[in-house]
């Protein structure tokens, strides 16, 4: 299919003008491309179509699939467990991002300073981001064990017992929250700290002679001039915590009670440990239409608030 | 037009990130074709054993191999967790390895997924002497007149205890309550309870009857040894709501919250560790416990009800897999891996289901054993009271439901009759679909 439209597209270029030099260019363009558009068709394009389809049968892994049409998409919406994991990831999302958005742009203010020492700091705040989540969730998931976990062993310091936290029904999604915070506000913090850096001095300076306070200083110039960066973080969170999943696995693995099991951890159980591909599959395609509303909503939002466009 | 552009593009971006959500979660082993080259022949063996148990069979293998020189055996090792999952996606790729290890709980999914292969005529093999396995194993592995795996672990759950914890609390170690006949529920709590000392952090408890948190299962003893079960027989209902399941429930309860003789949810106590008095687990804990050198440990039976005692019997065999492309090769293995002298190397590890490896030094008198004395009373005499561990096809779904009521428990958020109840409502349409 790809290639098709590599033939055509050349076939116009031809027609429109037919220098040798023009074909040859435009050959060598698309061998360029070719690697990246081969891997996208492979590893990406196809499976999607697959999923697409599997979704419409009720594979059960071992033995035939039939097609059922939308039966499963229908399945969905009458299936209580899912508005409830739908209500766990919205949770997840609403603790996530405004934690995450609000921790990284307030570490990256005197971050963004010229001060000394500040190279350091940054590369701590960053270790978190390269290091692998499931190694995180790992060390994360002992520090908050009932009995032997550094947590609680300090509150006993301080004459406090502390609660089993992984294994409490309203306590477990703070703690993955958490988690999830520390791991990944370095990256967002970086991107406040480049864009921070971009806002012009000679506007402070302005406005330190008009003798606007702080506060102002910051509501008024700073964060106006970094709309963009803080959209792109945002939309970037957002989606990425519609994703979670390693942190679900090796925390809780959607307990207690299923009240930190979230959308993609339900698409791994059904498909993986239930065998119902088919529903799974179903189950993608709906995060994937939700991420996709989610985008486009921001993205028609984005006029009313993020500076320099429209 | 530019904004139909960044339309596409967000649709790619939600895209993009979908995939990658999706596709970063299975990443299995990849598994080196087998070549087969001239006459010799590759099998592949998937088992979830630990280490030493791995040596062991490499031993086994080498031995193998001196009698079927063309024969070469790869193990590939998986872990138990993960196993069933990863050996139901194996055979979805047909990539299922030629033999494999298979316990209870799975039987009932690989049969009705007909990946099994049949080997009726490896136990009809006079030097097989089928006679001297124990035909109640085999029960399992049956289905319409035809065999489909032999055992080689039959193991009855017992209760391995911290002898210098009994000592030092002036207890009756539970050999000689049980000799009395009065090792009894009662009597198991209320040892938990002396043994357990100390604050709460870095606490000494009693008991502990879950391995991972997810053994509940061990549990189903205490309605078995007063003529209940959490399952009726035919596996068609859920009957741990009454109320032998209720007191089961209410006996975890005061030993978690009342006693503080049973470590909370989260808490990672050890047996190894020299702070928990005892433990439910079958005999094949055994491997792991003949390494501890700080204290003296023993095994005893399970606590007694209106009954008597009921343990659980664990069970784990080999089979072969239809699809195998060397089924003679497979077969001829089994038969020595299943046959007398592979019994007899395993038994170092598993309770054999051969009759005469059973009474034998092989299985009683290995390195680092309890007394053999105690071996006897908590295994041998046993076995012939012991349950099968209830499977069924839905099993995964019950295990969750149910694994879901014990976090309901251990959160305090619900009274046992309750949350019973609550499993039984959502077990019950499980069982019967």
């Amino acid at each position: 299919m790809q290639s098709t439209v590599v033939n055509r597209e050349a076939g116009v270029k031809k027609r429109r003008s037919r220098s040798p030099l023009d074909r040859d260019a435009n050959r060598t363009g698309w061998l360029f491309v070719a690697p990246m558009v081969l891997g996208f068709a492979l590893l990406l394009f196809i499976p999607l179509m697959m999923a697409l389809y599997m979704s419409l049968t009720d594979w059960p892994l071992l033995g035939k699939a039939s097609f059922v049409g939308l039966d499963n998409y229908q399945a969905i919406f009458s299936d209580k467990e899912f508005w409830k994991v739908l209500g766990n990831t919205l949770y997840f999302a609403a603790g996530l991002v405004p934690l995450n958005i609000g921790l990284a742009l307030l570490l990256a203010l005197p971050l963004a300073g010229k001060l000394p020492g500040m190279g350091l700091f940054r590369t701590v705040l960053f270790i978190p981001v390269m290091t692998s989540l499931i190694v995180w969730s790992i060390v994360w998931k002992y520090m908050f064990a009932t009995d032997s976990g550094f947590i609680n062993q300090l509150l006993q310091l301080l004459g406090v017992t502390g609660p089993s936290w992984l294994y409490d029904e309203s306590l477990a999604m703070p703690v993955v929250i958490i988690t999830s915070v520390l791991k990944n506000v370095g990256l967002n913090m970086v991107l406040f700290i480049a864009a921070l850096q971009q806002v012009p001095v000679h506007l402070y300076e302005a406005a330190k002679l008009d003798g606007a306070n702080k506060f102002t200083t910051f509501f008024r110039i700073t964060l106006p001039m970094i709309t963009h960066t803080l959209f792109l973080t945002i939309i970037m969170t957002i989606i990425g915590s519609f994703k979670v999943f390693g942190q679900i696995y090796v925390m809780t693995q959607g307990g207690p009670v299923g009240s930190t099991e979230v959308l993609v951890y339900y698409i791994w159980e059904k498909a993986f440990k239930l065998y119902e591909f088919g529903y799974a599959s179903a189950l993608a395609y709906v995060l994937f239409i939700i991420i996709l509303a989610l985008t486009l909503l921001q993205w028609g939002l984005r006029k009313r608030w993020v500076m320099h466009e429209g | 037009m530019k904004r139909k552009r960044i339309g596409y593009l967000a649709l790619f971006l939600a895209m993009a990130t979908t995939a990658t959500a999706c596709s970063g979660n299975t990443n299995g082993e990849t598994t080196t074709p087998t070549d087969s080259s001239g006459k010799k022949v590759e099998l592949k063996f998937a088992t979830w054993g630990n280490p030493a148990q791995l040596e062991l069979y490499q031993g086994l293998f080498a031995k193998f191999n001196e009698s079927h020189p063309n024969i070469e055996v790869k193990i590939d090792s998986i872990p138990f967790a993960d196993y069933q999952q990863k050996i139901s996606v194996l055979a979805a790729g047909r990539e299922l390895p030629d033999i494999a290890w298979i316990s209870e709980r799975m039987v009932p999914q690989f049969m009705a997924n007909d990946i099994l292969g049949d080997i009726t005529d490896v136990a009809a093999d006079p030097t097989f002497n089928r006679d001297d396995i124990i035909p109640s194993t085999l029960d399992l592995f049956r289905k319409d007149g035809k065999l489909y795996g032999v055992p080689f672990s039959t193991p009855p759950s017992v209760v391995f205890y911290n002898r210098d914890l009994f000592e030092k609390a002036g207890l009756t170690s539970p050999n000689e309550l049980a000799e009395q006949g009065k090792w009894t529920w009662e009597e198991f709590v209320k040892s938990a309870k002396l043994i357990s000392d100390g604050p709460t952090s870095g606490r000494t408890y009693g008991a502990n009857f879950f391995r991972d948190w997810k053994t509940w299962i061990m549990l189903a003893s205490y309605s078995w040894s007063n003529g209940s079960a959490p399952f009726k027989e035919d596996m068609s209902k859920f009957t741990w709501n009454d109320a032998y399941g209720v007191e089961t429930l209410k006996m975890l309860q005061t030993m978690m919250f009342v006693d503080k003789s049973h470590p909370k949810a989260g808490e990672q106590v050890s047996f190894e560790s020299g702070k928990l008095g005892m433990i439910f687990d079958n005999y094949s804990f055994v491997s792991k416990a003949r390494t501890i050198k700080d204290f003296k440990w023993s095994i005893a039976p399970m606590p007694s009800g209106s009954q008597g005692t009921v343990p659980m019997m664990g069970q784990a065999g080999y089979v072969l897999f239809k699809e195998s492309k060397h089924p003679k090769e497979a077969k001829e293995l089994i038969k020595f891996l299943a046959g007398q002298e592979g019994i007899q190397t395993t038994s170092a590890f598993f309770v054999p289901p051969r009759q005469s490896v059973l009474g034998s030094d092989a299985f009683l008198k290995q390195e680092g054993n309890p007394d053999p004395a105690d071996i006897k009373q908590a295994v041998i005499d046993e076995m012939p009271k012991a349950k099968v561990q209830p499977g069924h096809i839905q099993w995964q779904k019950i295990d969750t439901e149910i694994l879901s009521g014990f976090d309901r428990l251990f959160g305090q958020s619900g009274a046992p009759e309750e949350i019973l109840k609550g499993i039984k409502e959502k077990v019950d349409p499980l069982l019967n679909k």
